[in-house]
């Protein structure tokens, strides 16, 4: 067992994050300026490349589908190994996501033992290092440029009507997610960062008690919480193009409407600086055009 | 907990390992009894209350019926002996009756309450009557597919006084909930595993080495192929309208490795698991892709449900007055191969309907069952006349060409009969198998459409390793080689060397982590 860890821990130190990994770990350290989190929410509605070519930020959708509040919290802790974001926009279904206590558990020893053999959280990075031959950079760095979105060009229409509907009762964030979205926010305090919590409009995940669970718990914290379900015409939502799901998610469309909404709110209300014409940044620009193109190939 | 999350392996199992070794032998079935039941509470919390239930009923029907027998005894030479005999026998059938309906009662319950509610309510829309029976909110514990079987094996096995009832209700318990087989079986007898499981076997280095050999294998399986091969299975699946043609044959053969993979690999964590307390559970697969027929594979894949259905369906079905005289008729109508051919039509629908439902509540499951007994019988019905075209187109069914010929049709009838497994209903599935050949289009292999459905070049290239090591593996047992054993007998540094390797051919080509979403055991669901 000795000389098992022995070796893993050797094996570390080969499998360290490098570049061309279509992930968060490709971005130069300490480049980033704002973060995403959340789950399936998250990055199907949110696409950095926008608020580049708008506003000159950048930064990372971090949205994992399926992403519990717990991994949430882990990926966010192990990404400020880093990078320094000054704005984290938190999406926040994943308050309100039912798990058990096992997974939690689970999660739990993973980050653990991913914290002391390294191994354990970098081991795709052998696609990296072997069979480079086989990959294919240009659709590497086309993956890259979507900067953690996903998406979907169809349409498949939400025909249940009006949603949001008034309600006195509350929704509370129960635990574990109310502990690990405290963590979260205890980070952000920590390291100086600007945490602004949000909801993306979804009419099947959604709900009034729930927002006003959020809105309970963002008060308490002094946190802003903006919930695009009671701004949806700002915002412009249609849902008989904007979704690929039955408003499950939106699609491509709906989430260059969320985007904007949101880039225009970080523009008023934070001090996020514009890059462009940064040589530092100068990738982005590339990146933008690769985007352009993935755009188009979904129709737009 | 997952047998192959960290959790389990580098805590759970270590600390029982650990305390079942420092207690006295005669109470470390006690350990594994809590252990076991700390496991179960883990994952289905009070629904541990079903488990408990089937656990009671079992012990209590057992003893009633061992009470039977022996106050028959109290008869014998006794003048009204046959009477009482034949009273006992009936009043046993009604105990075994009652057993068996409370334990596959609660399963009905909870698993087909909903579906069968569901169709008779289309059916009264469709009828224009506007009562409706209720959706009830049931949740159901984890295994309980697995354990009510094992219940009602150990039921009808003391009611034919294979094995004594056990006064025991623990050690019962223990039998029923053990905590490596509790999720996806295998489906054990109370004869076969009671023994093991009390005996209270020191640990030993041998077990030890030979068990964890056997886990990895599995998480080699489980982790490094079929979580893997998840991704692109769940999207092609998920969104089968906007595929067709090789991306559907494509995703349905994926599936079928990915269930083998799955569900064998979590099997040989079970097994590794349990040998390392020194308790032989039954395999449950034997290389089921080789088979050349639908016998043959059912013989091969999920080995104990065929035994249990074989054993606990078929053949009492097959034994009845009224099977057994259809049986005769039909022979004296149809001749000595077709008669009892037809002798197995009911027992063997039976068999096929129940393996359907057995497995899930849907029409797609029904239509599984019927398509593997479809098959079953036809080959039954046309064995002499494929013996007869062999014969006259001189071919030799023991000739290699031959062999390979009925392998590969056998794996496209699997293939095909997964597909409307996972498919998410009946018609989907028929869709599905619709589009393979309404939209084949071999320029596929080409365009590289097939690299955009969450698998990389070097996902493929891991899985086509993986899966012809499989292979590799799956001919060494069919010729009968104990590959643990061949190993264990290499020289030291060489063997490490090779163990090393494997645990970190799992470590590092694992689909774990990161990007890839977890995947529960599939047939933990069932």
């Amino acid at each position: 067992m000795v000389v098992l860890v022995l070796i893993l821990t050797g094996l570390s130190v080969v499998f360290r994050p490098k570049s061309t990994s279509a992930s968060i770990d490709d971005e130069d350290a300490g480049s980033l300026d704002y973060l995403v989190l959340g789950d399936s929410e998250c990055c199907t509605s949110f696409t950095p490349m926008e608020l580049w070519n708008q506003y000159g930020y950048v930064g990372y959708n971090c949205g994992v589908f399926a992403q519990r509040m717990q991994n949430a919290y882990y990926g966010f802790e192990t990404t400020l190994e880093s990078q320094a974001p000054k704005v984290v926009l938190l999406e926040a279904n994943l308050a309100f996501t039912n798990q058990n206590n096992i997974r939690i558990a689970q999660n739990a020893c993973d980050h653990l033992f991913g914290n002391v053999i390294s191994l354990y959280r970098y081991h795709n990075e052998w696609q990296n290092f072997l069979l480079t031959q086989l990959d294919d950079k240009h659709a590497a760095a086309k993956k890259n440029a979507w900067k953690g979105f996903h998406t979907s060009g169809q349409v498949t229409p939400y025909t249940g009507g009006n949603y949001v509907t008034a309600t006195d009762t509350v929704t509370q964030i129960a635990e574990p997610q109310r502990t690990y979205l405290d963590k979260i926010v205890e980070l952000c305090r920590n390291n100086g960062i600007e945490l602004i919590l949000y909801s993306v409009p979804a009419p099947r995940d959604w709900s009034y008690a729930k927002h006003n669970g959020l809105a309970a718990y963002a008060s308490e914290n002094g946190l802003a919480y903006v919930d695009l379900n009671l701004l949806q015409s700002e915002v412009g939502m249609d849902w008989s193009k904007d979704t690929y799901d039955k408003g499950d998610h939106v699609n491509l469309v709906g989430a260059l409407k969320v985007t904007t909404y949101l880039g225009a709110y970080l523009h008023s209300n934070t001090k996020l600086p514009d890059h462009r014409g940064d040589m530092a940044y100068a990738d982005w620009d590339a990146k933008y055009q690769l985007y352009l193109g993935n755009k188009k190939k979904l129709g737009l | 907990m997952q047998y192959n999350s960290l959790l389990y392996l580098l805590v759970f199992l270590p600390v029982v390992m650990l305390l079942y070794q420092l207690l006295p032998q005669k109470h470390r079935w006690k350990l594994l009894l809590a252990a076991s039941y700390v496991f179960f509470f883990l994952l289905s919390r009070k629904l541990i209350i079903y488990l408990l239930f089937s656990t009671g009923c079992m012990h209590y029907i057992g003893l009633w019926l061992n009470t039977c027998d022996r106050d028959l005894e109290d008869f014998r030479g006794a003048e009204d002996f046959h009477t009482q005999k034949e009273l006992t026998a009936r009043k046993k059938r009604g105990i075994l009756w009652l057993g068996v309906a409370a334990q596959i009662g609660v399963l009905l319950l909870l698993k087909y309450f909903n579906f069968v509610s569901g169709n008779l309510n289309i059916l009264l829309s469709k009828m224009s009557l506007s009562f409706t029976f209720p959706t009830l909110k049931l949740s159901v514990p984890i295994g309980i597919s697995f354990f009510t079987m094992q219940a009602v094996s150990y039921i009808v096995d003391v009611y034919k006084k294979k094995t004594p009832a056990d006064r025991n209700l623990w050690r019962l318990a223990l039998y029923m909930a053990f905590f490596p087989s509790i999720m996806e079986g295998p489906i054990c007898r109370y004869s076969e595993t009671a023994e093991a499981l009390y005996a209270g076997e020191r640990l030993t280095y041998h077990n030890i080495t030979f068990g964890s050999q056997r886990i990895v294998w599995g998480l080699f399986k489980k982790v490094v192929l079929a979580d893997r091969l998840s991704p692109l299975v769940e999207l092609v699946f998920s969104k089968y309208t906007q595929y067709g043609g090789i991306t559907v044959l494509l995703g349905a053969i994926c599936y079928t490795l990915q269930l083998y993979a799955d569900f064998s690999g979590c099997i040989d964590m079970t097994i590794g698991t349990a040998e390392m307390f020194g308790v032989r559970l039954p395999e449950n697969f034997r290389q089921p892709f080789f088979s050349r027929t639908a016998s043959e594979f059912w013989r091969r894949w999920h080995i104990t449900l065929g035994a249990w259905f074989k054993d606990y369906i078929f053949y009492p079905l097959s034994l009845t007055k009224w099977i057994k005289s259809m049986g005769k008729k039909a022979r004296l109508k149809f001749g000595r191969h077709v008669g009892p051919v037809i002798q197995t039509i009911v027992p063997l629908l039976a068999v096929w309907l129940s393996n359907g439902i057995w497995h899930g509540t849907g029409w797609n499951y029904i239509f599984f069952g019927l398509y593997y007994f479809v098959l079953i019988l036809t080959g039954n019905l046309l064995e002499p006349l494929i013996g007869k075209s062999t014969d006259l187109l001189h071919v030799s069914r023991k000739s290699i060409g031959w062999r390979a010929i009925q392998t590969v049709k056998m794996f496209c009838i699997i293939v095909t009969g997964e597909l409307f497994f996972k498919a998410a209903s009946l018609a989907a599935g028929f869709a599905m198998i619709k589009s393979i050949f309404t939209a084949f289009d071999l320029s596929a292999l080409s365009n590289g459409s097939l690299l955009n459905l969450n698998l990389s070049v070097k996902d493929f290239l891991v899985v086509a390793v993986g899966y012809l090591v499989v292979l590799a593996v799956g001919i060494v047992h069919e010729k009968g080689i104990h590959i643990r054993q061949q190993v264990g007998s290499w020289p030291l540094a060489l063997r490490w060397s090779f163990y090393y390797a494997a645990v970190l051919l799992v470590f590092i080509f694992g689909a774990y982590g990161g990007s890839y979403a977890p995947v529960d055991p599939l047939y933990a669901s069932f």
